[in-house]
């Protein structure tokens, strides 16, 4: 019925005008010489007209709803145009999908900025789950900025549902170990870079072994396929999971004869990757780490992860050479990270010697005359030199580099990733906040590389511009 | 859990606070004059900076209610040296001041020749602090243009009236950083949501230089200004100002003129600190917290000071100080307070 207003109101004025012209026309028509008759064959003119451009709308609509649809035959692409146009003016009231609706809400001109829901509902022809498209595209409720809305909302745990259910109409299987993935990440649970990463490790285990050894390296892609797209339509791949994904199909195309491997030699091999890759650079990172810290040292942390917390252990453990290093710990909703590392740290060894001082990140430049260095964690290296790391850390890194405070980043190697970005828009995450919250939560933001004193990782202390290329 | 809660106390703006503190003084300045007839400039003046002492003293943040006796000050000031004749107002000109010998002598003049001229001004004044919102959002407006995102921060009356003025002419979009342990931008949210040509959405500050390579605009506001262009304002300002510089983005600060101190921010260090309990539940709190209300903000990261006077260069602020107070009163020391100081007298 929106859609409809325009033309109505035109019509409507357009009638006023001509009310006006008439009750005008005695006085005037004497002055203007216009007959009646030639009045009456305007406004008749005027009403035709308004009543094409309304029909070239339709038809407009039409047109959009029955080429968005691909493929089809006379008879859905009649069904298809009714239900546009029913569409067309109940998608403005949230509608309760219909069957008709469904299939051409499936093929309909989403509102602009929806352009991801298009491409995912032209992607599930077969049946659209009717949830993702009631998302409510009206924005009274919570409105992004506009340079926001390009990105994907987070996903429900329905919505992965249906995707499973979906992925299975198609006859392909999800493992079990994969659908809990995606339910762990769209719901944030995963915490800090590595921990995506290992989970995908261990649900690729699961699945390799069910998967006989012989035909491995055929099988492996269309086994694995479904399941990285669910859980890819939970959230973008960070850079260590594609990394895994690259490795692992390396490693099945230089595979060779099967007769000269073991049992599980792609099993190993992903075993051995976490090992050195993760594990042994976690390891690396934290001797770093503790090597750049002092005595008497006041650091300032946000967002840590246990690979600090380990480094921190490390450096309390060291007893006598350490006897004083302070912690700052800064915090930000909506996640309430520094509350969690609080929490872990309570009731902790680290606490007798290691005193924490806790604020918001609003706080943090009336105490950075108070702090020697800043530690960060990145969650990519990109390809010019900036770093992708949780929210927040650009504005602190801004914040400490005006104060002349150095600021570490700790990344793995292998997080370096191949995309160039300057800004921390065309690239992002929406994260998840509370229903009742008005909040726009984006999940990076992008350090520019200047701010950044030194990048640690498990081959050396680096500055941003010297990121080391993964060797394949 | 993370909200602050607000005592339901009176919100004043500044600019009400003002406007009663000029009241109570010059009430009591009439009374001074029935019940003395032997009053003196010297004498009104006096008590008058033994009142901003004391507001001094009841709130050491409050820069809203000295400013405003010192504005009592100068009225009292002027008169007196106008009445004093042609030669003492030749003496007071600021390129005497340098080589004259003889200070202007207040206790010469006698303070009933003084009432109507000061009853006259002090209306002025008072009128010029009731309409200082009004005229402040006309002079920011014009800073906003068509389709331009704005930035913002917390609830501040002045921000919010002057994008409600930009809105009533053009369309742009306003972000709003919601900054711990305030949390006062979701009110501001609110009300941006109520003005239709506004296109409003919430953020965190911890967002603010993710999105600031977006942004043409910041307008924020302050609890004080400081002479040397420092401010003193809502917590997480400093980092979004850093922020702006960074990517060069102009900072307009909105302040009506008497929020203007004839202070340094790096003297004047005093701060609000909240409590704990807002940002930490009660097992955590062997973590010691810091919880600033304010910023302290270094001078050097604002393009403009928008004032009911119109728009103000950083550099200029000292202009606009020395028009508005008189220069004996730019520091008032604690060490006058005696006698009738801490007396609050009826409204």
């Amino acid at each position: 019925e929106l859609k409809m207003l325009p033309t109505d109101s035109k019509q409507r004025s357009g009638k006023e005008k001509q009310q006006k012209e008439k009750q005008s026309l005695p006085a005037s028509s004497a002055q203007e010489g216009k007959s009646a008759a030639q009045l009456r064959a305007e406004r008749r003119e005027l009403q035709e007209r308004q009543r094409a451009a309304k029909l070239q709308k339709q038809q407009e609509q039409k047109q959009a709803g029955g080429g968005k649809g691909g493929s089809k035959t006379s008879n859905p692409s009649n069904k298809a145009e009714a239900g546009s146009k029913k569409s067309a003016e109940q998608k403005q009231s949230a509608p309760i999908p219909t069957s008709a609706d469904k299939k051409a809400q499936s093929s309909k001109l989403a509102p602009p900025g929806d352009t991801h829901q298009q491409q995912q509902a032209a992607n599930k022809k077969k049946s659209p789950p009717p949830q993702q498209q009631q998302q409510p595209a009206d924005s009274s409720v919570k409105s992004l900025p506009s340079f926001f809305r390009h990105l994907k909302p987070p996903m429900d745990a329905e919505q992965i549902t249906s995707s499973v259910y979906n992925e299975q109409f198609a006859q392909s299987q999800i493992e079990a170990a994969f659908v809990q993935l995606s339910l762990m990440v769209a719901h944030e649970q995963l915490q800090g870079p590595a921990a995506r990463c290992l989970g995908l490790a261990r649900a690729l285990r699961q699945l390799l072994c069910t998967v006989p050894v012989q035909d491995l390296p055929r099988l492996i892609k269309p086994k694995l396929d479904p399941n990285m797209r669910l859980l890819r339509s939970a959230k973008p791949p960070t850079v260590l999971e594609s990394y895994l994904e690259q490795r692992l199909a390396n490693w099945v195309q230089s595979a060779g004869s099967s007769a000269e491997n073991s049992d599980h030699w792609l099993v190993d091999r992903m075993n051995e990757f976490v090992i050195e890759q993760i594990e042994k650079a976690r390891v690396t990172m934290r001797a770093s780490l503790k090597s750049k810290i002092n005595n008497l040292d006041c650091i300032m942390l946000y967002k840590p992860s246990s690979l600090i917390f380990e480094c921190l252990e490390d450096i309390v453990s060291e007893g006598t050479k350490m006897p004083d290093v302070r912690i700052i710990l800064l915090d930000s909703p909506p996640s309430w990270e520094g509350q969690a590392f609080l929490r872990r740290l309570q009731g902790h060894r680290l606490l007798s010697k290691c005193p924490v001082r806790y604020a918001m990140l609003s706080a943090a430049p009336s105490l950075l005359s108070d702090t020697s260095k800043l530690v960060l964690e990145g969650q990519a290296l990109t390809a010019n030199g900036n770093v992708l790391a949780p929210v927040g850390t650009a504005y602190l890194a801004n914040v400490a580099w005006s104060h002349r405070i150095p600021c570490l980043v700790l990344c793995h190697a292998c997080q370096t990733w191949d995309q160039v970005l300057i800004d921390s828009v065309s690239y992002n995450e929406l994260g998840r906040v509370s229903s009742d919250s008005q909040l726009c939560n984006i999940q990076y933001d992008l350090t520019p590389g200047d701010l950044v004193t030194a990048l640690i990782t498990e081959r050396g202390v680096l500055p941003c511009t010297g990121s080391p290329v993964p060797s394949h | 859990m993370q909200q602050q809660q607000q005592p339901a106390a009176k919100e004043l703006h500044s600019n009400q606070l003002a406007m009663q503190v000029v009241r109570r003084l010059s009430k009591r300045l009439q009374k001074r004059q029935q019940a003395e007839s032997g009053a003196t400039a010297a004498d009104l003046i006096q008590m008058v900076r033994r009142e901003a002492v004391a507001c001094a003293g009841r709130d050491p943040v409050d820069a809203v209610s000295q400013n405003a006796c010192r504005r009592v000050l100068k009225i009292l000031r002027e008169e007196a040296v106008h009445s004093l004749g042609a030669s003492a107002q030749l003496l007071s000109s600021l390129q005497n001041n340098l080589f004259s010998e003889r200070p202007i002598d207040y206790s010469q003049v006698k303070a009933d020749s003084l009432r109507d001229a000061v009853s006259a001004a002090i209306k002025e004044l008072s009128l010029e602090l009731e309409t200082s919102l009004d005229d402040l959002r006309s002079h920011g407006a014009a800073h906003i243009g068509e389709n331009e995102v704005v930035l913002t921060l917390g609830y501040s009356h002045s921000v919010a009236r002057v994008l409600q003025t930009a809105a009533a002419t053009r369309k742009f979009q306003v972000i709003v950083c919601d900054s711990g342990p305030n949390f006062s931008g979701s009110r501001m949210l609110q009300l941006l949501k109520t003005v239709p040509q506004i296109d409003a959405s919430l953020i965190t500050d911890a967002h603010a230089f993710a999105v600031m390579s977006r942004v043409h605009r910041c307008l924020l506001s302050a609890q004080t200004v400081f002479a040397d262009g420092g401010l003193r304002a809502e917590c997480g300002t400093h980092g979004l100002l850093l922020a702006a510089k960074r990517h060069s983005v102009p900072v307009l600060v909105c302040t009506p003129a008497h929020k203007l101190a004839p202070a340094y921010h790096s003297v004047e260090r005093a701060n609000v600190y909240l409590n704990p309990a807002c940002l930490l539940e009660e097992n955590l709190s062997f973590a010691e917290v810091h919880c600033p209300k304010y910023d302290l903000v270094p001078p050097g990261l604002v393009t403009l000071f928008v004032t009911n006077l119109g728009g103000l260069a950083p550099a200029h602020l000292h202009r606009c100080l020395a028009e508005q107070y008189h220069q004996d009163d730019y520091s008032i020391d604690a060490g006058e307070a005696d006698g009738d100081a801490g007396v609050l007298d009826d409204e």
